[in-house]
C-alpha cells in the first residue's frame, strides 16, 4: 500500500532539499512574476511542473515570447536526463501499480533522485522503503510549491531590477551547467552546443535554436562516442 | 503583456514536457533499462542544451555578437565561471553572479 512515511532519516535526508529549494523557490518565483505570473500561477506551475530548471526555462521564454511549440521541445530537452533517473530507480518499485509510479514520478528532480538511489543502496537497517523515496518526493514538493508562491507574492513589492533578474536566469544555467562539465567530451559538447546556438539564434525563429544545436551537438556526440567504442572492441 | 491563456497554456506545457520523460521510463521499463545509444545520448544532452542556454545570452546583446566593456552579462560570467566549476553549486553560482553583475553594473 502506498502511503506517505515521515520518520528521523527521512526529515535527516530531506532537509538539505528543503533548505535548497527554500532558496531557490524564492527566486524562482521572484523571476515568475518578472514575467506577469501572479502567486496562484507561479504556485500551480510550481507544483504541476515541480522542475526547477524547466520553470527558470519556461519563464525565460515566455518572457521573450517563444512560440508554445518551441518552449515544449525546449523544455522536454531539458527534462530528458529525468528519463535516466527514473530508468534507474525502477528496479526499485517492481511491486508498484501504474498508478502509483505515475505519482511517484512527477516528484523526480536531480536532487531527490540522488538522494533516494543513495539510501537505496547505502541504507540497510532497515532497508529505505518506497514509501520514504515517496515521501521524500512529495516534502521536497511543498516546500518548493510554497517557496514559489512567497517568492512571487513577496517580489509584488521590491523593486528588482530587470537586467540583474535576467542575469540571474543565466547563473541559474551557468550553475546547473557546471555539474554536467566534468569529462573533456561534456565541454566540448555543451561549448559547441553554445556556439552554434548563437549562431542559429540569429536565422531561426521560434527560439528553435536552443533545441536544435543541443539535438545536434549531443547526437554527434553520442553517434563518435558509440563508433569509438566499436573501433575498440574489433581492435 | 501576455495574455492569462498564454500564461495557462505555458504552464501545461511546461508541465507535461517536464513529466512525461519522468514517467514513461517507469511505467514501460519496470527495470529493463535503456538502449545503450540512448543512454550515451541522454548523457550528453544536458551539457548541450545548458550550453546552448547560456551562450547566447552572454555573448549576444540586442542580437548581435558583443565583447565590449558593454557587456556585462559575459564578464560577469568569466569572472564566476571557475567557482561554478569549483563548487559546483547552483546557490553560489547565483549569488557570486547576482553580487558581481550588480557591482559591474554600478561601475561599468
Amino acid at each position: 500500500m502506498v502511503k506517505l512515511v515521515i520518520n528521523k532519516r527521512v526529515l535527516q535526508k530531506v532537509s538539505p532539499i528543503a533548505l535548497g529549494y527554500l532558496v531557490l523557490g524564492l527566486a524562482c518565483g521572484m523571476l515568475g512574476q518578472k514575467a506577469h505570473l501572479n502567486p496562484l500561477e507561479t504556485t500551480a506551475m510550481s507544483i504541476l511542473a515541480y522542475a526547477g530548471s524547466s520553470q527558470f526555462i519556461g519563464i525565460a521564454m515566455m518572457l521573450q515570447g517563444a512560440s508554445f511549440f518551441s518552449i515544449g521541445l525546449t523544455v522536454l530537452m531539458v527534462n530528458l536526463r529525468c528519463a535516466l533517473f527514473s530508468s534507474t530507480l525502477a528496479p526499485f518499485f517492481s511491486g508498484w501499480k501504474s498508478s502509483a509510479l505515475a505519482g511517484f514520478a512527477h516528484g523526480i528532480t536531480d536532487e531527490t533522485f540522488a538522494v533516494n538511489l543513495q539510501s537505496f543502496n547505502k541504507e540497510n537497517q532497515p532497508p529505505w522503503t518506497t514509501q520514504e523515496a515517496l515521501t521524500i518526493n512529495v516534502l521536497g514538493c511543498i516546500v518548493w510549491s510554497i517557496s514559489n508562491g512567497v517568492g512571487c507574492f513577496a517580489a509584488e513589492y521590491l523593486n528588482l531590477n530587470i537586467s540583474l533578474v535576467s542575469y540571474i536566469l543565466t547563473a541559474m544555467f551557468l550553475g546547473i551547467w557546471s555539474n554536467y562539465l566534468v569529462k573533456r567530451t561534456m565541454i566540448i559538447t555543451g561549448i559547441s552546443a553554445g556556439i552554434l546556438s548563437i549562431f542559429l539564434s540569429m536565422v531561426v525563429p521560434y527560439k528553435l535554436h536552443i533545441v536544435l544545436a543541443s539535438l545536434f551537438c549531443s547526437s554527434l556526440a553520442t553517434y563518435l562516442v558509440i563508433k569509438h567504442e566499436r573501433g575498440g572492441n574489433d581492435e | 503583456m501576455m495574455s492569462k491563456e498564454y500564461i495557462w497554456c505555458v504552464i501545461i506545457i511546461v508541465a507535461v514536457a517536464s513529466y512525461l520523460p519522468r514517467v514513461i521510463p517507469l511505467l514501460l521499463l519496470s527495470g529493463r533499462g535503456l538502449p545503450h545509444w540512448f543512454k550515451v545520448w541522454l548523457t550528453f544532452v544536458p551539457t548541450a542544451i545548458f550550453g546552448s542556454l547560456v551562450f547566447p545570452d552572454i555573448f549576444l546583446l540586442g542580437n548581435e555578437l558583443n565583447f565590449t566593456l558593454n557587456n556585462i552579462a559575459l564578464w560577469t560570467t568569466l569572472l564566476i565561471t571557475p567557482l561554478a566549476l569549483k563548487t559546483k553549486s547552483l546557490g553560489y553560482t547565483i549569488v557570486a553572479g547576482a553580487v558581481v553583475f550588480a557591482l559591474l553594473q554600478h561601475f561599468i
